[in-house]
Order: structure tokens, then C-alpha cells, then sequence
């Protein structure tokens, strides 16, 4: 019977079993649901299952192959070490909404068909809005509407595009979807954009940064692991080599790295930093041969875990001190050595030194932009390298452990659950760094690539210690962009300030014209009345009373003229 | 600030020595790995797999590394003098809930 249910349904299913629970089997059954549903995708085999007609569509629900297995394997973690991390919680909203979350994002890496797909996409978006709603703030409700018309909005794109492609194909398989035009390949197309904004594309990304710091401690963990991934997965699916994501994905590289160096909410500087790494598998997805989709694949799988680790690291700090914005923090390392040193190996990680994981899997994708002759892509990747060390292997181990002032703040170091949770992506950090091999085995392509090469070593060696050469010398000379309260104007200003204003500024019009139009009515209602009143009012001519005798006297004025012209004219 | 470089009250990390000697160490590894490209330029025991002639530069992935820092930190000045706006810019419920 289990093989008739697609990967992750059971995650689903066992949502439901949640509010029946309560206490440590709650708790443990949040941690045993993952481990089946890993379980369950195990015992499948590669293949095609769930064929469902459905009017005149052939679904086909679950399809396993190498590249979905990828996104198979990575969600199951992430969403086994996310409840971990999650154990405490005693919210079953979040609860739920997580499980269901994590579960539709795994159906929706093994959807065959483009409508499962849209299903999937859709679960994963009123699911996930949930653990943004957690924080139960004014701030947060907002935070998350947007993000919900957005995502919603891309699962309607999605819709939009798959009704046109079928009509146009007849098919909604969803394989590789073909060139896009909005002339000749309207459904695609469509697709692209609705799969853009999940992947937050340039000038479509601010839901991330928007969104997932506003999230509970925990909801962003998974938040962070999900939504994006599924994004990037799609687009390997649907759209590789497809050309214009190379100069998309290193767009996305590059422009996070200048708000992230200015912002001051450690979360929301991840969110830049989120959107940074998948401009590294946008890029690979875009240059299209065999090893830039493994690069893209492995950096996947490696981010979801370095990038979840550096959120729990910061979830520990909100969760202890209440705050993670740099200006309020320092030397929060003596309280939480144990989080600090896990901070440290997942900004280890995520800057790609050697020995951890990003340095197998990055290095995968510059090498294919450098073999694929993508000259500008390549230079932009290594200054976006440089970037990343900034923001998230310094700045967020510097400011959120270290800083330059001791603020005081003492507190317990993080509660059992989220050290374990933390201490076992650490070792994933570094045992993929140190030995791939078992990663590069599970990647969609054959692997010809050796990481660990003496000029792979020393070239990223040379460029991140540099780079932390300079930022020792520019904090020496009090260089360094200062950390400050402040809210930082990126591309939602639009749809947050200037689109309300546009909005007001039209209403206000529409209010002006309207009352004109009541002003000028009345005035003319009242001229009317006024020229009613002068004829027919108290004094008028034809409401006046008059005598009979006058009354006779014109009945015999108005006789004598009508005689008189008779007479005239006979 | 006698109280923090005081070596009994003060954690090691954040001695003014301790800081001092971490610098140090981080000048020599930035100084030594300078030494592979010279390796590279004399085909002694080292030799550079690069893709464009730019990278066969000496230092030339240090110097990237230092400038492009340097240049995202600069950029930071200049850009936040741009987007900075106060903290209840969006003015959407409370500010420090974050």
C-alpha cells in the first residue's frame, strides 16, 4: 500500500495525527514522522508511479529519478534536524503547518506531472505562512500576508502557464519545458516567472528578506530549507541551460552581498545571504552541462544544511536574548560557546574554506562557468565568493558572538535540542567537506571533478584569507561599515510604500472628482428648486390665487381676441 | 579598560595581545601563500590550473580577495547613504520584535 503514496504524503498524514497528541509522544512523533517518510522513499524504486486520468490529463503523481532524489534526500534531513532543532516547541500550529510544509516540498520534488506540481507548489505556501504567523506580532501578520499574495500569486502564474502549455501540447509532464518567448511558448514562460519568484529572482526576492526574519526561531529553520530549494529543483527540472538564468543567477550573487553588509537584523542578512547561494545554482542551472547541474544539485544539498545551521545559530539568540540585530549584541560567545563554535563551522562552510562543505560543492559550479567559457559569470562568482565571507563567515559569527562592545546581555547557552540539531549539521558540514565522495555518488551525473586539487587549495585560500586580511585591516582603521538601527529601502519599497502612495494618491483623485460631480448635482438640484420655487412657490405666477372676477375678465379678453381674429381673416 | 586587559578577569580572546598575535599569524599565512604563485612563476613543485591569463598573475586570486572585500565594505558607505531610512520606515507594528 505505501508504494501507491507519493514521498513525503506520509509527513502530511502524520500532520494530522499532531493535535491527537500531546507531550513527549507529540514530541517524538514529530521526530519519528521524517525518519518514516525517509524510510518510505527508500523502499521506492526509480520509476514512475501514481498514474491518475484526470479529465483528459495523464498525472503521474511520483516520478524517482537521480535528480529528484537529490532534493529527496536533503528535504528528509532538513526536515528531521528542523524538528529536532524544533523539539521545545510546544506550539501545534507550528507543528503542523511544518510537517505538512516539509512534506508537500517532498511531493513536489517527485511530482511527474506539472499539475501535482502546482498542487505541491500551493501547499507549501499556505503551510509555510503558518510559521511565519507563529511570532503572533503585528510585524509578522503583515510580513506574512505579502508573502502569502506573492507566493500565491506565483502558484496562479504556475497555473496560468500549465493550462496554456497543454492546450498548446497536450501533455503536462513536466520535463524540460523548451525555450522561452512570450510570443511563441506563452506556458512556459509563464512557468519561468512563477518558478522565478519562488527562486527570488532579481527585483522578485524581497518576500525572502521580507518574510523569513519576521518567522519564529524555528519557522525559519524550515522556512529556509523548503520554499527556494523546491524553486531551484523546479528550474533543474523545467529550464536547464536555459541561457538567461546564467546572468539571472549572477545577478543574484552579486547585489545581496550590498545589503547584507549594511543590514543589521542578523536573520534578515542570512535572507541576503540566501539569496546569494542560489544565484550560485541558478547560475549552474543556467550554464547547463553535466557538471554544472551536479554543482548546482551538490551546492543544493550542502547549503540547505550550512545555511539551517547559521539559522539556528540565530534562532538560539533570539530564543535566549529576544533580539538578533547586530547593534544589541556582543560577546554573546561567553554565554553560548557551544553555538558560537557551530555559528563558526557553518560560516566555515558557507565561505568555502577547505575541509568544508561548500568548498566541494561551489567550487563544482565556477569550474564548469570557466570550462563553459561564461568569462564575466566566473569573475562575478569569485567577487560574490568574497561577498559571502563577508556576510555570513564573518559578519554573523563577528556580530552575533563577538562584536566590538561586551553588551552585557548573559543567558543559558541554547536549550539541548537545538545544540544537538546544530552539532549534527556541523558534522555534515565537515564530513561532506572532508570526504564528497558519498555526496558526488547521489548527484544526477557522473562525477569528473576532484575538489581537493593544490590550485583549487591554494587559490580559495588566497582569495578568503585575503579577504579577511582586509577586513582586519579596515577594522584596525575603523573602516568597517558601522552596525546601526536602521531599516535599509530594497526593491519592496515599491509595493510597500510607493504602491500604497499611487493608490491613496488615485483615491484621493477619484474622492476630488466624486465630490465635484455631488458639488456640482447639488448645485444644479438647487438651481432647479431655486427656478421651481420663483414659478411655483408661495409668491410664483403659476402658484398664485387669483379672483374669479379676473379669472372672467381674461376667459373674455382671450373670446375678444379670438373673435376679433376670425373677423379679420373671414 | 584596565579591567578588560586584565589577564585574570579578561577571556583570552579579547586581550588586546591576544588580538594582536591573531593578526600577526594572520599577516604570515597571507604573507606564505603568496609563496605557491612564486612557485607557479618559477615551475618549482607548483604549477596553477587556471582557466584565463589573468589568474596566472602573481597573488593575483590574494589581491582579488583584498580589493573586492575592500570594494563591497566601500560600496556599503555609499549604498546605505542611499537605502538607510529609520527603523520604523514601514511603520508596520513594533519595531523591536524582530
Amino acid at each position: 500500500m505505501l508504494e501507491h503514496l507519493p514521498p513525503g504524503s506520509l509527513l502530511v498524514l502524520g500532520a494530522l495525527v499532531v493535535p491527537l497528541l500531546r507531550g513527549v509522544p507529540r514530541q517524538a512523533w514529530l521526530l519519528v514522522v521524517p525518519i518514516l517518510s525517509f524510510a518510505h522513499l527508500l523502499s521506492l524504486a526509480h520509476g514512475s508511479y501514481g498514474h491518475i486520468l484526470l479529465f483528459d490529463m495523464t498525472l503521474t503523481v511520483t516520478r524517482i529519478d537521480k535528480l529528484s532524489l537529490v532534493w529527496g534526500y536533503i528535504f528528509h534531513i532538513a526536515a528531521f534536524l528542523s524538528a529536532l532543532y524544533a523539539a521545545h516547541v510546544k506550539d501545534g500550529m507550528q507543528q503542523v503547518a511544518a510537517l505538512i510544509y516539509a512534506g508537500s516540498a517532498i511531493a513536489g520534488a517527485f511530482a511527474g506531472d506539472l499539475i501535482t506540481l502546482f498542487v505541491c507548489w500551493e501547499l507549501t505556501a499556505v503551510s509555510s505562512v503558518f510559521l511565519i504567523w507563529a511570532s503572533r506580532t503585528e510585524r509578522s501578520y503583515r510580513a506574512g500576508l505579502r508573502y502569502l499574495v506573492i507566493q500565491v500569486g506565483s502558484g496562479v502564474l504556475l497555473l496560468s502557464g500549465v493550462i496554456i502549455h497543454y492546450a498548446e501540447t497536450g501533455s503536462v509532464a513536466f520535463e524540460h519545458l523548451g525555450a522561452l518567448s512570450f510570443t511563441d511558448n506563452l506556458g512556459p514562460t509563464l512557468i519561468f516567472i512563477a518558478f522565478g519568484m519562488k527562486c527570488a529572482f532579481p527585483f522578485l526576492h524581497n518576500w525572502l528578506q521580507d518574510a523569513y526574519p519576521e518567522a519564529t526561531a524555528t519557522g525559519t529553520v524550515f522556512l529556509s530549507a523548503f520554499t527556494t530549494k523546491l524553486a531551484v529543483y523546479a528550474l533543474a527540472r523545467g529550464f536547464a541551460g536555459t541561457e538567461i538564468l546564467v546572468p539571472i543567477g549572477a545577478a543574484m550573487t552579486a547585489f545581496p552581498v550590498f545589503y547584507a553588509v549594511i543590514e543589521n537584523d542578523l536573520r534578515r542578512v542570512l535572507a541576503y545571504s540566501l539569496n546569494n547561494q542560489l544565484g550560485f545554482m541558478v547560475v549552474g542551472i543556467g550554464i547547463g552541462s553535466e557538471m554544472a547541474l551536479n554543482g548546482a544539485a551538490s551546492h543544493a544539498f550542502a547549503h540547505i544544511i550550512y545555511k539551517a545551521l547559521l539559522f539556528m545559530s540565530m534562532g538560539a539568540i533570539l530564543h535566549r536574548v529576544g533580539t538578533v540585530k547586530a547593534t544589541e549584541l556582543g560577546m554573546l560567545y561567553r554565554s553560548m560557546p557551544l553555538t558560537t563554535f557551530f555559528c563558526i563551522i557553518g560560516a566555515l562552510s558557507i565561505s568555502a574554506f577547505p575541509l568544508f562543505s561548500g568548498f566541494v560543492t561551489k567550487s563544482m559550479t565556477l569550474t564548469a562557468a570557466a570550462e563553459g567559457h561564461y568569462d564575466i559569470t566566473f569573475f562575478v562568482l569569485i567577487f560574490a565568493s568574497a561577498g559571502v565571507l563577508h556576510h555570513s563567515g564573518i559578519k554573523i559569527p563577528f556580530y552575533g558572538f563577538f562584536g566590538h562592545h561586551d553588551s552585557g546581555i548573559r543567558v543559558k547557552e541554547a536549550p539541548w535540542n537545538m545544540l544537538l540539531a546544530m552539532s549534527i549539521c556541523a558534522f555534515l558540514c565537515v564530513a561532506i567537506g572532508v570526504y564528497p565522495q558519498p555526496l558526488y555518488d547521489i548527484l544526477p551525473y557522473p562525477v569528473d571533478f576532484e575538489p581537493y586539487t593544490a590550485s583549487h587549495v591554494v587559490t580559495q585560500l588566497q582569495l578568503l584569507v585575503f579577504a579577511l586580511l582586509a577586513f582586519v585591516v579596515l577594522a584596525l582603521k575603523h573602516l568597517e561599515t558601522p552596525e546601526l538601527r536602521c531599516t535599509n529601502v530594497d526593491f519592496d519599497v515599491l509595493y510597500r510604500r510607493l504602491l500604497p502612495a499611487v493608490v491613496r494618491g488615485v483615491g484621493s483623485v477619484v474622492a476630488a472628482v466624486r465630490d465635484g460631480v455631488i458639488d456640482t448635482g447639488k448645485s444644479l438640484v438647487g438651481l432647479f428648486i431655486a427656478v421651481i420655487h420663483l414659478t411655483h412657490g408661495p409668491s410664483g405666477v403659476a402658484a398664485r390665487t387669483v379672483l374669479t372676477s379676473t379669472a372672467v375678465t381674461i376667459v373674455i379678453v382671450v373670446l375678444f381676441v379670438h373673435l376679433l381674429f376670425n373677423y379679420l381673416t373671414s | 579598560m584596565a579591567d578588560r586587559d586584565s589577564p585574570t578577569t579578561t577571556p583570552w580572546i579579547e586581550r588586546a595581545s591576544s588580538v594582536r598575535l591573531l593578526c600577526r599569524l594572520l599577516f604570515v599565512i597571507s604573507a606564505g601563500l603568496f609563496l605557491p604563485d612564486v612557485l607557479d612563476l618559477l615551475h618549482i613543485g607548483y604549477h596553477k590550473h587556471v582557466h584565463y591569463s589573468a589568474e596566472r598573475w602573481l597573488g593575483f586570486y590574494a589581491v582579488f580577495g583584498f580589493v573586492a572585500y575592500s570594494f563591497i565594505v566601500g560600496a556599503g558607505w555609499v549604498w546605505r547613504s542611499i537605502v538607510m531610512r529609520g527603523e520604523d520606515f514601514y511603520s508596520d507594528g513594533d519595531a523591536d520584535d524582530a
